[in-house]
């Protein structure tokens, strides 16, 4: 896997998200994201950070594992990929922002942890 | 095979409707043309996340890593990030942290407070976080030497814990513990999903 010169780490990654600290998506550490239609070439015109990003979410990955593989802090992750997702670039998938009323859900979590460990 | 979840269960499309608009967090892109779906956008069902939390050395990093599918990976100074798969379509994330964050425990349908049996005060602001917020929680007295030196009633007494709110012991380190642990949050967050349960005891500041 790339990894990315942490050189003047701080300096760079402001630059990168223009000193935006605030994304337009909310992104949280179990958001997961993937990429819809793969274009290499696209994804050769990016910055490396974007990039390693973009090929990353090839697979359906959260944004906790982008984050911890290419070292990148959480809150830089979330800007750049709110940017790939304005280009429809990126999917961001939908959290389980109500399951904690979902009876449903619930019981099947559940279900899933008294089958732990498997 | 729309609308269906790998395991051939339906997709709950009228909860993500929810999740975009009482929200309005996730901004898909939009679907263009009537093209095929695409393995992304086909997607499994949205993942579940439970924070483990505690005071630091409690044993939160060796929870998460008991009962995650593969070691947890760490997004910043002492939080990890552990996923466990449920079902083939449902994956659990676990948020080790030692810090409380609204945004970190936004769409968690729980907690466990971890608790050191040699210094429970460790736990108190912990738990006073969660008394206030949304996210139910349970606590867990984690057993480091194997048997508690008191009654489970006196640490109750001691964290001055809310008569409803379940206490346990748990092994952080044995899976099948952390495990049960988990179930026990989820049981307790069904419990009182179910209800209109009072809010939590005003605490004197
Ligand atoms: N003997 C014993 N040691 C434990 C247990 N849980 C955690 N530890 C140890 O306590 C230390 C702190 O645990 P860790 O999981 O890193 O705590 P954290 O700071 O809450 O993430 C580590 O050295 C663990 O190996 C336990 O149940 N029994
Ligand atoms: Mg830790």
């Amino acid at each position: 896997m790339d990894t990315i010169s942490m050189r003047s780490n701080r300096i760079r990654l402001y630059a990168l998200t223009g000193g935006r600290t605030r994304p337009r998506h909310h992104l949280l550490v179990e958001t997961l994201i993937s990429v819809p239609h793969y274009d290499p070439q696209f994804s050769a015109g990016l910055l490396p950070e974007s990039r390693a990003l973009y090929e990353l979410a090839r697979k359906t990955i959260s944004m906790a594992e982008l984050s911890a593989h290419l070292t990148i802090p959480l809150a830089v992750v979330r800007v750049l990929i709110s940017d790939l997702a304005a280009q429809d670039m990126v999917f961001i998938h939908p959290t389980g922002f109500v399951y904690q009323y979902d009876q449903i859900i619930l019981e099947r979590i559940l279900d899933g942890l008294k089958k732990l460990p498997v | 095979m729309g609308g269906r979840g790998v395991d051939g269960t339906p997709i709950f499309d009228e909860l993500r409707g929810l999740f975009d608009e009482s929200h309005g967090r996730v901004d898909a892109p939009s679907r263009s043309g009537s093209g095929p779906r695409t393995e992304a956008e086909n997607a499994d069902r949205p993942p579940a996340k439970i924070v483990v939390t505690g005071g630091r050395g409690v044993g939160k990093t060796t929870f998460v890593t008991s009962v995650s599918d593969t070691d947890p990976v760490t997004v910043k100074a002492a939080t990890d990030v552990g996923r466990v798969t449920l079902h083939r379509d449902l994956l659990l994330y676990l948020l080790g942290t030692a810090e409380p964050s609204q945004a970190a425990f936004a769409g968690a349908l729980g907690a466990v407070v971890l608790v050191d049996p040699r210094r429970v005060e460790d736990a108190f602001a912990m738990i006073t976080y969660f008394e206030r917020s949304d996210v139910p929680f349970i606590v867990a007295v984690n057993m480091f030497d194997g048997e508690l030196r008191h009654e489970l009633d006196e640490y109750r007494e001691a964290l001055a814990l809310h008569p409803d709110v379940p206490l346990t012991t748990c092994d952080a380190r044995n899976p099948e513990s952390a495990a049960r642990t988990l179930q026990e949050l989820v049981s307790y967050t069904m419990n009182i999903g179910g209800s209109d349960h009072s809010p939590p005891p005003e605490v004197p500041v």
